[in-house]
């Protein structure tokens, strides 16, 4: 494999950042699924 | 019955595509008639979640049985969910490999042929670029969620579909933190 030298860089903090969003963004899609999962299941 | 195959090209001539969630086109096909339909997978090019995504727009199509080369194991618990066989390792022309089914010749897997992110252009820049954890992330953050489920799919597809979203989105939550405990760890 070797080093990607097109490979983007970020730092740690944007990496972090990227990273909170993210578990923000799947803990709300978890949410509406939970959501819908109890709707279907109540119908 | 309608059979879904992976494809190069929007007709029964063209190759069977090796991937099932970046695929170019589903051929649809009648096997009785041989009558078919011609999808364009607008997944092919999501940054991520293809496999998932592909295999909701096939589940609403009604389909029974999908033939491709290769697919993950998101596409395969999303297809299983839904009731719909999985026939890996078939190559050669949609015909071709249609007859084959008919024939006997190509039996359902138990499991997904390959692990996630197979059939990703350009995996190695972004891995590593932007670590584990942020890998993983991308792949999912698109085109999920209860709002693009199909409306062709019974109430227990659409449960058990959801469920192995869940399920699936859990498991990278909890790698997500892991990253993000190590990296705070770390500081």
């Amino acid at each position: 494999m070797g080093t990607d030298p097109f490979a983007p860089q970020m730092t740690r903090e944007q990496e972090l950042d990227f990273l909170r969003n993210q578990a923000e963004a799947i803990k709300e899609e978890l949410d509406q699924i939970d959501g819908r999962i109890k709707e279907l299941e109540t119908e | 019955m309608k059979i879904a195959v992976s494809a190069t090209a929007p007709g029964l001539d063209a190759e069977v595509d090796p991937r099932f969630g970046r695929c170019q086109y589903f051929i649809i096909v009648d096997p009785q008639t041989m009558e078919f339909e011609a999808l364009d997978n607008s997944n092919a090019m999501a940054a991520g979640g293809a496999g998932i995504s592909t295999a909701q727009m096939i589940a609403s199509k009604g389909v029974e049985v999908v033939l491709t080369g290769n697919c993950g194991p998101n596409a395969y618990q999303t297809l299983s969910a839904a009731g719909i066989q999985v026939v890996t390792g078939v190559s050669g022309k949609i015909k071709d490999a249609i007859e084959a089914y008919k024939a006997g010749k190509l039996q359902p897997n138990a499991q997904p042929s390959v692990g996630s992110h197979y059939g990703m252009g350009g995996g190695t820049g972004m891995g590593r670029g932007m670590g584990r954890g942020m890998g993983r992330g991308m792949g999912m953050g698109v085109g999920m969620g209860p709002g693009i489920m199909p409306e062709a799919l019974s109430q227990e597809q659409e449960i058990a579909i959801l469920k192995s979203q869940a399920q699936m989105l859990g498991q990278q939550l909890n790698e997500i933190q892991r990253r993000l405990e190590e990296m705070e760890k770390g500081s």
